[in-house]
This record gives C-alpha cells, structure tokens and sequence, in this order.
C-alpha cells in the first residue's frame, strides 16, 4: 500500500495541488476511493477498490471510467452521475449499482460517492470517488427475498408437487439458472417428472431426453446426488463421458449442471436439476445457495407427501366405508361412537351428525347394556378386548325400537388418545330367516322321508297277508281242482303262482330297503371270513358246477343282519346274472392307505357294461327284462343302502367279469387276520 | 284218534280258512279248532273256558297283528293267568322282525311257524306240532 503510493506520487509528480492533495486523500483512505480526471478516468484507486473490483495488478484500474465497470444494465446510471459531476459541476452525487470484477466477471454492489475538486479558478479539476461495498448487504437482501419468494409460492402450492415446481422455477429465477427440472424416486430408479422450468429457448429436447432415461442409485448426476445425499456442479457438460445428456444440452447452450437432492427426515425425496449457460456459468456459491433452499425444502415436501398420502387413505377408507352395505363404526375406549358411515345410517335410522360423540348403547337392545358397558369397563382396565378380531352374532337396535340380529366383528387400535374400536355390523335378518326356512325345509323333508319308509314299510307288510292267502289259495285249488282244471287250467294256475311268488319277493325286497338303517341295531363285531363262508357254502351247494373262493377278510364292526344281506345279495347276484354255471367268484379283502377296508366279490362272468354300472344300483332296476331272469331288481339297491349305512361307498368295476367293491371307512374298525387264507370253499 | 283242541286266534279270515284247511288232513290227530277273531275275544275266550271242563284248548295258535288287542298282549295275559298259564302257544308270524321274535320268546311263547308260503310248509309244521303234543300227552 505504502509502495502504491509512492510510485502514484512520482508519477503524478507534475499535477496540481489540488490534484496531488485528492491523490493522498485517495491513497490514505481505507475504504475503497479512487481519483477520476475531468474526463471521468480514473487516475489512481486505492487497493481497496482494486480489491473490490478484482484487479490483482497495482495500478489495473488506471485509465478506465465508470461504465466501463459497471454491469451493463447500470452503465447509463453510472455515465449520468459522473457527467452530473464533471462536466456539469455538481459538487455531491451518488450512485448506486452493480458493478462487473475485472477479472472474475462477478457482480459486486456499490454505491459511488462523487466529490467535486475544483481548480483554483473555481472549473471542475478532478473527483473524488469513495466506494461503499454494498455487496453483502444486497446479496442477504436478494437471498432474503430469495426465500420469501419461495415461501410465498410454497405457500400457495396445492400439492408436494407443485412445491417442487415452485422451487425449480424460484431457484432458476434467482440463481440465474437457465432450466430446472426434478427428478422422483419410484422404487430403485430416479424418474424425471414432466413438470420443468426454463428461461429462454432451446431445452425442450434437453428434457424430453431426460424424460426419456431413468437413473439407478449412483447413476448419472442425478442418480450420484441421490445416492451422496450431497449438492453436485458438473461444471463443463461438454465431457459426455460424466454427463450423459450432453449433446441434447450443449445444443440448448448449457455449460454448467447441478443436481441437488431434497432431503427429508425419511431420506431423499426429490433431486433437483439444475443447468446454467455459458454466459451465466462459473458464478461462486450458486450451489451452496441452491443446496440452503433445498434444505428448507425437504421437510416441507415430506410432510406436505405425508399429509397428501393420510388424506388420499382418508378419502380412500371413506369411499370404502361410504360405500359398503355394512354398517361400519367406530367407538373409543369409553364407547363413544367416533364414525358412522352410510350403511350405519340405513341399518339403524339415525344420520351420522346425529350420533357420533354418543354412547354406542343408543344402537344396543336394553337387556344386553349392561353386558356391554361391563365389557367397556374391562377394556378400559386390562387394555385389551376379548371381542377383538372375533365374529359375534348380537340384536342391534334401531332408531325405531325394533331389534334385528346382526353380525359384529371388531378390530382395534390404538390412538393418541388411547384405544379405539372398530366394528363391521351386518343385518343378517334375511340370513336367519333363511337358515330358519332351510332348517324347517329339511325337517320337513326328513319327517316326509321317514314318512315315505313307514309307509312303503307298512303298505308292504299289509299286502304280505293278503298275498299268503293268495298263495294258500292257490295251493289248495292246484291240490282240490287240478284234475278238473285239466293241463292247461293248470299251466294257468302255475303261471298265476309264479308271479304271486315274484310279487312277494318283491314285496320282501321293498321291506328290506325300507329297513336297513331304521332298526337301530347296536353294531357288533362282524367276522366276515365266517359270514362269507358260510353264504358261500348255501350258494355252493346250490349250484355244485360254480366255485367259489374266499381270501382274507377282516373282522369289522356293524349291523351283522345288514352285512349278512349284502354278501347274499352279492353271491346271488354273482350266480344269477353271471351266465354260465362254472362261474368262478372271488370274495377278498384288503386294507387301504387310509385306514379303511375295501372288499371285492367278482366273477368271470358276462359283465356288466360301463353304461349301467351306476344304473343297477337303484330300485328296481334290472339290465334284462322281468321275464327274463328272477330277481326283483332290488338287490343292489338294498346292498347300497347298507353300505351307505356304514358311512361306505359300493360301485362296480371289471373288465371281464363283475368285479363289485366295497369300500368301507376307516371308522369301520378293522381287524385283520393275522396271516392270509387263501384256501378257498370250492366244489 | 285223539281229538286236539286249538284255539286260533286270526283277524284274517282267508288265514283262518287256510289254517284249517292245512289242518283238515293232519295225520293222526283229529283237530277242533275254535277262533277268535282278535286279541280281546281270546282273552275273554279263555277265561270262559276255565269253566267249561273238556272245552278248554289244548293249543292256541297266536297271530301277533290283529286290531283291539295284538298277539303279544294276549300271550301277557295268557302268562298272567293262573289257569293258563300252562297252554302251549304257538306264535304264526308273516313277520321276520327279530324283535318282534324275541319279544314273543320273552313273553313265553312256545313255537314259531311263519305264516303259511305254501300249504305243504304250513302242513308240515303243524304236523310236527301235533305229534308233539302227542308225545308229550301220551
């Protein structure tokens, strides 16, 4: 500074003393001050505005005047003041403005103060200028009005996402970025939202490349911020090797990019992009600005989200409840009602500002209050309910005083204010009306059923009589007037006793079917090894060509007169409709995986046809015609009967032969013999 | 040839015709045979002859279903009274209910014989009844 001085002294050794005075004055001053020569130029700066105006070399301000320094929007500001000055003779005048840093091409604010030295004939010499740094002052006022701005505009955002607009277009706006736009987190990539500011031409196709890429964690300057959590500046976008867009925005100018990431409580929530041009670009602190901003913007965003996600569950939860049949409710712990949607208002009469804030036993009939304000009492001592989670059925009561039946399940939770309940309600009057009718239906119909068999039971044991007389008759007119009668009078009457005899079978028959399962007969345990040999043996006996296997069969538990008919009715059917008298027929049995038994009796004879294998298990069916073979047509339907009776299932299989199988349940007690008989009765 | 009295107790007047008729040419054994027509008459029927020497039955062949009062209340009257309580009965029975089997047992009947199928059957078992009343009156 000392040496500064010097050298401006010798140089200027020649000036006036006025000059030489101003020049000292100048030189002394610890603000920044400069010396101007009538022509405005400066002759000597002191080193605090060479400083301020950023001219490193002693001296690099000499020779320049006011508007040349000035940011050019000022320039006419600062030409109007030092010609006020000089040329016109003002003694005072001030100006205030931006002024351009030689070197950095940064903005500084100052205000000028311009005293006139005049020579010693009064003209206009010199003037001397004393510079006020305004440059902080200003910067803290355009930050302040910075944020102000962006508050207001937050403020006045209806939707996280428009504050995120808002900010993009605000920190452009006072940063001087030439387009912004932001970037979303949506699951493990970063998306670039279609809502972006510019100022100026040319980045439309800047963003639509943007749009068109996403960003893992890490990846490209937007995904590098997300994952630092840190402000980023790329600042030369030119290197496509660190900035994959960079040929969309060079083309748009950019020479600068910052990504900065909007932090919340919860973690990043949005990452901001911002670009700059070349005119623009290079500017100190634009990204610590940019990052403050963003700093104040996280938690607004977040909670902004929080509340837009509560009230879109809100509106959700409403829809749902508004729309449901169900009445749908809640209490506190004190058993207030807390909501009351539509449905409630249907199901009980009373609209929902009239009852929420009152006691939910305004909806529960008289003789169950107790019960539940007892309930309450607990809740509210051990913290817990007993109904939580659970299905009841209770009364409801309406508006009216009428009582309906109703469906309860609660839930619970818990609130600031302590516990809360929840309780989906169901009219289930047409339920029970319905189960009610169906219980009396099927009443009905068992008593109809049990009416039918006493019946067809009764009606079958009265024709029995009359048909023994028929038959006595019949015996006695063959016996007293078959000489009379002659050889075809006879043929008559042994054709008139045949079908008496088939009509009483028939009529024995319908009583079995009618039976099995009326007697109530205790079970026992039932040998069918024994049971079956001995049927075998009758059968045998009677036809001496067929033979007859018995394998091994267990010891099961049921009504031994039941499982007698079943394996006669089976042999008999073996032999009857089997078609040629050295039918072989095998009875065996064995155990099934599960525990239960299943039995065989099969035969080599004709068959039955897949067709009619479920067909001669009803009443009165037979594959031939009456005439043609004996039988009543009933034998299987007995037989499925009384399987049925056991909880089992019959059914026919065979490829040749019949092969009929009885499966019976595990619950059929089974005990095997202890090694296998094969040996078989056989004639 | 020894007469043998029975008295048959039948609702069913064909079954009582055919009875007889089985029991018209038993060999050996002349038959006189008395009916009642229900349950009641029986019992009524009974408790005259106690007076009646040489009217008395010897034999009581018993439906079991009859109207007013069934085969099964006549044997529990039969085996209350002092005077009858000897008599052979004998339960004719279409029915092969086995409780109604074993409920007559219980009761003290004597013999089953199903109701007649065929004559011959019916002849044959009332044969074996007779001749064994003859033995064991001999």
């Amino acid at each position: 500074m000392r040496t500064n001085g010097r050298q401006a002294r010798r140089r200027w050794r020649r000036g006036t003393a006025g000059a030489l005075r101003s020049e000292a004055l100048v030189e002394e001053a610890a603000a920044p001050a400069c010396v101007l020569d009538s022509h405005g130029r400066i002759i000597v700066a002191n080193h605090a505005l060479e400083q301020l105006l950023g001219v490193s070399a002693v001296g690099g301000l000499r020779g320049r005047t006011l508007p040349s320094l000035a940011y050019p929007p000022d320039e006419e500001l600062a030409e109007a003041a030092v010609r006020q000055v000089l040329p016109e003779g003002l003694d005072r005048c001030q100006v205030e403005g931006r002024w351009v840093r030689v070197f950095s091409r940064e903005l500084v604010w100052g205000s000028w103060d311009l005293s006139l030295v005049r020579d010693r004939r009064g003209r206009p010499e010199l003037a001397i200028a004393m510079v006020r740094n305004l440059t902080d002052m200003k910067r803290s006022e355009h930050e302040r009005r910075f944020f102000e701005f962006m508050f207001k505009l937050i403020g006045e955002a209806d939707s996280s996402h428009q504050v995120l607009t808002a900010a993009v277009q605000t920190i452009c706006h006072f940063t001087r970025c030439a387009m912004g736009q932001v970037w979303l987190p949506a699951g493990k990539v970063l998306v670039c939202s279609p809502t972006w500011y510019c100022s100026g031409y040319g980045f439309e196709k800047l963003h639509a490349a943007s749009e068109q890429v996403n960003y893992e964690l890490g990846q490209g300057l937007p995904g590098l911020a997300w994952a630092k959590g840190q402000p980023l500046q790329l600042d030369d976008i030119r290197d496509s090797f660190r900035f994959d867009r960079a040929a969309a925005a060079q083309r748009a100018g950019v020479r600068e990019a910052l990504a900065v990431p909007v932090t919340g409580p919860e973690g990043v929530v949005a990452v901001l992009e911002l670009f700059v041009t070349h005119e623009r670009a290079g500017e100190l602190g634009r990204l610590e600005r940019i990052a403050r901003v963003a700093e104040e913007l996280g938690p607004l965003v977040e909670r902004r989200r929080a509340n837009e996600a509560l009230a879109a569950s809100r509106e959700q939860f409403q829809a749902v409840t508004e729309a449901a049949v169900d009445a749908i409710v809640s209490a506190d712990s004190s058993g207030r009602l807390l909501t009351w949607n539509r449905g409630a208002e249907r199901m009980f009469g009373w609209a929902a500002e009239e009852i929420v804030g009152r006691p939910l036993t305004v909806i529960i009939p008289e003789r169950f209050r107790k019960l539940h304000t007892d309930g309450i009492a607990r809740v509210a001592r051990t913290g817990t309910s007993k109904l939580a989670g659970q299905v009841v059925e209770l009364a409801g009561l309406r508006r009216d005083g009428s009582e309906f039946p109703i469906e309860l399940s609660i839930g619970s939770w818990t609130r600031p204010e302590g516990l809360a309940f929840s309780g989906v309600l169901r009219d289930i009057t047409e339920r029970k009306r319905a189960e009610a009718a169906l219980a009396g239906a099927n009443r009905e119909l068992e008593r109809a059923n049990a009416e039918l068999e006493t019946l067809v039971y009764s009606a079958s044991h009265d024709l029995k009589s009359p048909m023994v007389s028929l038959l006595g008759y019949l015996e006695y007119l063959r016996l007293d007037y078959g000489d009379v009668l002659g050889p075809e009078g006879n043929r008559y009457l042994n054709r008139m006793a045949d079908s008496t005899v088939y009509m009483q079978q028939l009529l024995h028959d319908l009583i079995d079917l009618s039976r099995v399962g009326r007697s109530g007969v205790e079970p026992v345990a039932v040998d069918l090894d024994r049971l079956v040999r001995a049927i075998a043996e009758d059968a045998g006996a009677a036809n001496p060509r067929m033979e007859l296997r018995v394998g091994r069969l267990p010891v099961v538990t049921g009504d031994p007169v039941g499982l007698r008919q079943l394996f006669t009715n089976l042999l008999e059917n073996a032999v009857r409709h089997g078609g040629r008298p050295d039918l072989v027929v095998v009875v065996d049995g064995r155990e099934r995986p599960d525990g239960g038994v299943e039995l065989s009796v099969r035969d080599n004879g004709q068959g039955i046809p897949p067709e009619h294998r479920e067909r001669v298990f009803g009443v009165f069916e037979r594959l031939e015609g009456p005439s043609t073979s004996d039988g009543t047509g009933m034998g299987l339907a007995i037989c499925r009967k009384i399987v049925d009776v056991l909880g089992g299932a019959i059914g026919i299989q065979g490829d040749r032969g019949t092969d009929v199988r009885i499966i019976l349940p595990a619950a059929t007690p089974a005990r095997w013999p202890a090694q296998e008989l094969t040996a078989g009765v056989s004639r | 040839m020894r007469t043998l009295r029975i008295l048959l107790v039948e609702d069913d007047h064909d079954h009582v015709f055919l009875i007889r008729r089985a029991l018209a040419d038993l060999d050996d054994v002349a038959v006189a045979i008395e009916v009642a027509g229900d349950g009641q008459q029986a019992v009524e029927r009974l408790a005259r002859s106690r007076f009646e020497a040489g009217g008395r039955p010897q034999l009581i062949l018993l439906d079991l279903k009859m109207p007013r009062m069934d085969g099964l209340e006549v044997l529990r009257h039969i085996r209350a009274d002092e005077a009858a309580r000897g008599l052979p009965v004998v339960v004719l029975t279409s029915s092969e209910r086995q409780e109604d089997r074993e409920e007559a047992l219980r009761l003290g009947a004597s013999w089953f014989v199903c109701k007649p199928t065929d004559g011959r059957r019916l002849r044959s078992e009332l044969q074996q009844l007779a001749d064994h009343w003859a033995r064991v009156t001999a």
